[in-house]
């Protein structure tokens, strides 16, 4: 028999997962495959080199190159990599490969199983435009908006300002082939319309490498709330509820919860059978994400599908008691999902805060820099899905996203002040995050009161944000000067991998687990 | 005497011991206790758990659930800089130069286009005036902090 006992009489039995990805998603994914008794394979880069999510997994394999398509976009070398250590399953994550219908193929045709939905669904829910038509039959409410094909700016200006004005403003500029914010711009004028079209399009292009962007009405004082779908290979589908992440900057999201602080029992229930119907339009297979945009006036808009396990999953996990990745797994291998819609509610309120190496006090631009001290909180409610550890580094390499904070408690109330005590306690030293920003916003009025509309930042925060002056700071920077508490942060590089001296996976001189 | 200058850019004079200190010139009251945990990098001040760690000239500090960088000072280290050098925000890759050495600028008009961690950011001019120099060239990788571009201010008649 391949795999463990519970998997026995799945028509596409599992023994070893492979997860084409890093960071932190690879971690948390390793977990639920060592609670299944499944094996588990990593890959990884040269500056992923006895990085967490190397260490974690059972066995791993080294991709060489500097690039990210030599690395962890390269489909032949991560199939290789499947054979290389008998992997029979590749999970993809988010980002990289998860969207690229290309892949779930070439992963499919290698005899292996596929962690995810049906190329046909990445490509229908991936495509905007058929995506949008999907919606349209299945009678859910679209954003105005249109597709620009052509990739050469130059040639594009009297379609692009045609589409623009048909749209109106302000607008967005998305990439076709996005999300997470990437390639995604703002245009509240006709005059910067041409410029940041050049923008959207090159970073969609080295992002996603496909610079088709996409002309979109912008809802302003709107909350973005997306429905958690779960479907298995049988025709059976459900949704889990939820999330709202509305607060965001620069179009990427720093906050989210479920389950939403606005939504009505009947809202809750339509943007869910809307979202079970989208999945079963294009035959979803596993888990994924439909996003809308719910304006003032309660009515919900079709954003876009997500086709893959999303960041912000943990708190759908929390409030539902459903492991999302044991469940793909088990759908993948082809079997039935174990409870129906009624069996699942929604229990307290979850939050969730993405931890960034970022400056909150200078426009949020990327900082880098030494893991000198990470000591995450702990307690009743409290979870950490982390790529990272004391040791590290903050590198320029990849996402500035280090690790996510969740917690979960009986109500919204309780949930905030548990998240604002975490955030207090986590001590993250030596890289710049915007950690007290979250303290911040969890101590913030108008996050209590649930006003947590897109433009959250710009309308609390006008002037930007700065780190509230302490007067005992400086004293106990000027003892620890004056004592010589300094134990020097370096970061070294052995054979075993890369740390501080003070890390014990290197003193132990071995690797985890 | 330990020169600290934190985050919100105030100068401390602090001498452990002493008790009194100044805070941007101004003399104030230094009635702080300290102790030494058993456990590296933690102090306690007035009874307060603080964790502490030096990387390069910069304490951080965790003290009462907040986060500070307090950076020594150097001694004979003065001067802002401000004479319209432009200097990179983070470290990342130069992607487009939209001017030219000898070109009229105006104050917010951008010059560089950067790219760090797959983001586009917008290097914006700090003062009108002829450029001077440009100290990179496109597809560079610059580390924070490293001068850009020279402009030669106008002078205000």
């Amino acid at each position: 028999m391949v795999g463990p006992v519970w998997m026995e009489g799945a028509p596409r039995p599992i023994s070893k997962v492979l997860v084409a990805n890093r960071g932190e998603i690879a971690c948390r994914i390793f977990r639920s495959c060592a609670e299944l008794g499944l094996g588990s394979v990593s890959i990884y880069s040269e500056s992923d080199r006895g990085s967490l999510h190397q260490q974690t997994s059972d066995e791993s394999v080294f991709l060489p190159g500097d690039t990210l398509s030599e690395t962890y976009l390269n489909i032949e070398a991560i199939l290789a990599a499947a054979e290389e250590t008998g992997a029979d399953a590749i999970h993809p994550g988010y980002g990289f490969l998860s969207e690229r219908s290309a892949f779930a193929n070439a992963v499919k045709a290698a005899g292996l199983v596929w962690i995810g939905p049906s190329a046909h669904a990445i490509d229908e829910m991936g495509d905007k435009i058929s995506a949008r038509r999907a919606m349209v039959e299945a009678g859910v409410p679209v954003i105005p908006g249109e597709e620009l094909p052509l990739e050469n700016p130059d040639e594009m200006v009297d379609e692009l300002v045609r589409a623009a004005t048909r749209v109106g403003y302000p607008l967005l500029l998305k990439a076709s082939a996005g999300g997470g914010g990437k390639g995604m711009r703002v245009v509240r004028e006709p005059r910067n319309l041409q410029r940041e079209y050049a923008a959207a399009s090159r970073e969609a292009a080295t992002s996603f490498g496909d610079g088709t962007v996409y002309v979109e009405r912008l809802l302003e004082k709107s909350r973005h709330v997306e429905v958690q779908v779960l479907t298995d290979t049988l025709g059976n589908a459900v949704h889990l509820f939820e999330r709202e992440c509305s607060i965001q900057r620069r179009h990427q999201k720093v906050v989210e919860e479920a389950p939403s602080p606005v939504l009505d029992e009947i809202t809750r229930e339509r943007m869910g059978e809307a979202a079970v119907n989208a999945a079963k339009a294009v035959d979803y297979e596993g888990a994924g994400t439909v996003e809308f945009l719910l304006a003032e006036d309660g009515e919900f808009h079709f954003l876009e599908m997500n086709t893959r396990l999303q960041v912000e999953h943990p708190i759908t996990e929390c409030i539902s008691g459903v492991d999302l990745v044991v469940e793909q797994i088990r759908v993948a291998a082809g079997l039935p999902l174990p409870f129906t819609q009624s069996d699942l509610t929604i229990r307290g309120h979850a939050i969730e805060v993405r931890i960034y190496a970022e400056d909150p006090a200078n426009n949020f631009l990327p900082a880098i820099g030494p893991l000198a001290m990470f000591r995450p909180p702990t307690g009743p409610g409290i979870r950490l899905d982390t790529g990272v550890r004391e040791g590290d580094e903050a590198s320029i390499d990849f996402d500035p996203m280090l690790a996510k904070l969740i917690v979960h408690a009986p109500d919204r109330e309780a949930a905030i002040r548990r998240m604002k005590r975490a955030c207090e306690d986590f001590v993250l030293l030596g890289v710049t995050t915007n950690m007290g920003f979250l303290c911040d916003i969890m101590g913030h009025p108008a996050y209590h009161a649930g006003e947590t509309t897109t433009d959250f930042i710009d309308v609390n925060w006008p002037d930007g944000w700065t780190t509230p002056p302490s007067d005992v700071a400086p004293f106990a920077a000027a003892a620890s000067e004056h004592y010589g508490l300094s134990r020097k942060a370096t970061t070294v590089e052995t054979e075993e991998g890369r740390g501080s001296p003070y890390n014990p996976f290197l003193s132990l001189r071995r690797s985890f687990p | 005497m330990i020169e600290l200058r934190d985050s919100n850019n105030r100068q401390w004079q602090i001498t452990i011991g002493s008790s009194e200190a100044t805070c941007d010139g101004e003399t104030i009251a230094n009635e702080h206790t300290f102790e030494i945990d058993a456990r590296p990098n933690r102090l306690w001040v007035d009874g307060q758990l603080a964790h502490v760690v030096k990387v390069q000239d910069d304490w951080w500090v965790h003290i009462d659930g907040r986060i500070h960088v307090l950076s020594i000072d150097e001694q004979g280290l003065s001067g802002s800089g401000a004479d319209g050098g432009m200097t990179a925000p983070m470290p990342g890759k130069i992607l487009e130069i939209l001017c030219g050495v000898g070109d009229q600028v105006e104050a917010g008009q951008t010059l560089i286009v950067m790219e760090a961690m797959k983001m586009e950011h917008r290097i914006a001019a700090n003062a009108s005036g002829a450029i001077a120099a440009i100290h990179h060239d496109v597809g560079e990788q610059v580390d924070a902090g490293a001068t850009l571009i020279d402009i030669d201010e106008e002078q205000s008649n």
